[in-house]
């Protein structure tokens, strides 16, 4: 008896995660034709850019506040745990080159990417989940506007260029944060940090670290406004849809880095 | 209504035809079929999650049927075979009107209003401000307007700024998606106003999903009743008032009472018939069952034996008629028919003539009154009508005429002798004093007593 139970619980879980692994298929797909519809609009861009300058300003200036405050705790927090971890093996010396590689690599274009994933997607995915629930994307449609163009495009477009910005920005705080740490709590001096910094630097590391976050922006503008699409019933279903959005556009994200990761380095 | 309305033309603008549309396992639309005229009003009325928003949505392409065909003018804008995209240039011909208006709430109202206009349009930005000062003042709403978010308008506000957006488009055929259904019974009206002065001004046709009764009498040339995913009635206000069919009835009167609908027609349809054949009824005798003087088992149910309503219905029936009377100020006459010496008779000729006399009064009764009447059967030889829309001067003359179609049939009893029922009838007028519907009954009682006792086959009205 138990071992039937035991094995239709198998059985249950095999049907659960095939089941799942089924609507994680179907919802890439969805988000691949939005893509593509994304893709075929691009030539209309420029003839409503002001959309894409304002949702710009929104994804990217709104979030700078956000974006530097984090940065100051990456810079800082690097350098700490790379002191902590150095300590009585490797010279402080190489202190610069571990930050360096860390910060241009992976954790600046990738923790960024992500905070701002939670700040944008969720707000993407609200914004067109209770447009779709107020029956406002079905007025667009019916005035014969097509919600791709004047919703979507201009919103992975901002994300696409402002991402990359915003990381760049977030690593230059980053950078000047971790080198206020070093002033004031390691025994190291500037210049040798610096030098260590400098050390082995490679300029394809930062510009593929800082080109990713491109796909990044997309994939968080995309997932955000496909999630918004699926919502159904009223606010329930616009803040099921957020959810979605976000856990969807930070597990893509962290899949889409090990795939450039394995890839492109 | 004092407006004119332009002869319709043979062709309707719009056809739909045996619409079929599932959502999952659910039939949402059966078949539907629809004929909208150009210049006509039609409200599309019937119960809530019926099915009536989704045809507004599969004329428009937001939805692609299952089954059957839409055509406007002989062309075919959907059919299961059309996609999304073949809609663009249907489009151009239709405005709708969203439950809540649907404004986009990033944009302040002029944009919401001028957001089409710019994207299909080459007008400079003077004439697309005059247009969009054109449509608010047709929606009345002032040019300051423009600035104000939607967050910031009340939902009658909303409403009009959604039709303002449609109208700058110039649609051939307006469609509204309850445009009613949340506002407060002012702004009701002016929407409704609205509705009416673009028929007016535009000469447009629309096509209105209500549930709002009130509304639909006051704007529709037409109204269509959708139940069951379809079209189960299709007529003008007057003959949809009119209708026998219970479910209708129930509907325009109220929803709360939809129970008895249901359970009458679930009754083999014998309740749409309003009145049983009489060899049927001879049937039910030799098969043992009698039925003369039983009450109906559910009080609720139509009277079995001949079909009209039953005590507590016509309670229900009378007061809502009185409630209607006052508001309108219509006259009211409520008549109590007693058929003269039923119980005699019956003991005389037996059980089964009497159960025939009273079959043959409802079946008379009942054709005898107009759509907007009632007839009902109170007690084993009392029957009651309710007549509205009757000139109290005239009352006498016209219960009087009742009562000799009434009267004017011959019973053959099973020995073959023929024996002429009649029937003593007594009037109560409602009336300012008269209003409850206790004492109109009492009253009508004590006319129909006085009958009786004047000798009976006689009408008597009631002296206040």
């Amino acid at each position: 008896m138990i071992a039937l139970r035991f094995v239709m619980r198998c059985g249950d879980l095999f049907f659960g995660m095939v089941d799942g692994c089924a609507v994680f298929l179907i919802h890439l797909a969805r988000i691949s034709a939005l893509l593509l519809a994304t893709l075929q609009r691009l030539p209309l861009l420029f003839k409503n850019i002001s959309l894409s300058f304002e949702q710009m300003y929104s994804i990217g200036v709104e979030s700078l506040p956000l974006v530097t405050v984090i940065a100051v705790f990456i810079g800082a927090t690097t350098v700490t745990q790379a002191v902590y971890q150095f300590s009585g093996f490797v010279p402080l010396k190489y202190l610069g080159l571990a930050v360096c590689k860390t910060l241009i690599t992976e954790i600046g274009p990738v923790f960024t990417s992500m905070v701002v994933a939670q700040r944008v997607a969720t707000s993407i995915g609200a914004e067109i989940g209770s447009m779709k629930i107020n029956e406002q994307l079905d007025a667009m449609t019916c005035l014969n506007l097509d919600s791709v163009r004047y919703l979507f495009v201009p919103k992975t477009v901002a994300c696409v260029i402002m991402l990359p910005i915003l990381v760049i920005w977030s690593e230059c705080i980053a950078f000047i944060s971790s080198i206020l740490t070093v002033l004031f709590s390691v025994h190291v001096t500037l210049f040798v940090y610096i030098s260590g910094l400098k050390l082995l630097f490679n300029p394809f590391d930062l510009i593929v670290g800082v080109a990713k976050t491109s796909v990044f922006g997309a994939i968080i503008a995309l997932t955000g406004c496909h999630f918004g699409l699926e919502a159904k019933g009223g606010a329930e279903g616009v803040g099921e849809a957020t959810t979605k959005a976000v856990m969807a556009s930070c597990l893509l994200i962290l899949v889409f880095d090990f795939l450039i990761a394995l890839y492109v380095f | 209504m004092a407006i004119d309305i332009e002869k319709p033309t043979d062709a309707p603008l719009l056809k739909i035809e045996h619409l079929k549309k599932h959502f999952g396992n659910q039939l949402v639309l059966d078949d539907v079929n629809l004929a909208i005229n150009k210049g006509e009003i039609m409200c599309i009325i019937g119960q809530s999650g019926g099915g009536k928003s989704v045809v507004l949505k599969h004329i428009i392409g937001l939805m692609i049927p299952d089954g059957g065909r839409i055509t406007l003018e002989g062309e075919e804008i959907s059919s299961p075979t059309k996609k999304p995209s073949d809609f663009d240039k249907v489009r151009k011909r239709l405005g709708m009107l969203f439950q809540g208006a649907a404004l986009f709430d990033s944009k302040n109202v002029g944009e919401n209003i001028t957001f089409p206009l710019r994207e299909h349009t080459k007008y400079s930005d003077e004439q697309i401000q005059a247009i969009v000062v054109e449509a608010l003042e047709m929606v009345g709403l002032q040019k300051g307007f423009q600035q104000k978010m939607p967050s910031e308008l009340s939902g009658g506000m909303r409403s009009r700024v959604g039709l303002a957006r449609a109208l700058v488009m110039k649609p051939e055929i307006m469609l509204y998606d309850e445009p009613t259904s949340a506002l407060d019974p002012i702004m009701t009206d002016k929407i409704n106003e609205l509705i009416l002065s673009l028929r007016d001004k535009l000469h447009m046709t629309s096509l209105v999903v209500t549930h709002d009764m009130a509304s639909a009498y006051r704007i529709a040339d037409t109204i269509a009743m959708i139940s069951e995913g379809k079209i189960i009635f299709s007529g003008t206000p007057a003959e949809i008032r009119a209708s026998r069919n219970p479910y209708i009835q129930q509907f325009i009167r109220g929803q709360r009472k939809l129970h008895y609908a249901v359970s009458a027609a679930a009754d083999e349809g014998a309740a749409f018939s309003q009145h049983v054949d009489v060899n049927e009824l001879k049937q039910r005798l030799t098969s043992g069952k009698r039925i003369f003087s039983r009450r109906a088992d559910d009080p609720n149910r139509q009277d079995t034996l001949t079909g009209l309503l039953s005590a507590n219905q016509f309670n229900e029936v009378l007061e809502e008629e009185l409630e209607r009377s006052a508001r309108d100020a219509e006259p009211l006459a409520l008549v109590i028919c007693d058929i003269d010496r039923l119980k005699a008779l019956s003991d005389i000729h037996g059980t089964e003539f009497g159960d025939m006399a009273l079959v043959e009064m409802g079946k008379r009764l009942s054709k005898c009154i107009r759509g907007s009447d009632h007839a009902a059967r109170l007690e084993s030889d009392t029957f009651a009508l309710i007549l509205t829309k009757t000139d109290p001067g005239n009352i006498m003359k016209t219960v009087d005429r009742i009562r000799q179609r009434v009267i004017d049939v011959v019973l053959r009893t099973q020995k073959g002798e023929n024996i002429r029922v009649t029937v003593s009838c007594g009037i109560a007028l409602a009336s300012e004093t008269v209003s409850e519907a206790d004492t109109l009954v009492h009253n009508a009682r004590e006319a129909c007593a006085a009958a009786k006792n004047n000798g009976r086959n006689r009408v008597e009205l009631h002296a206040p």
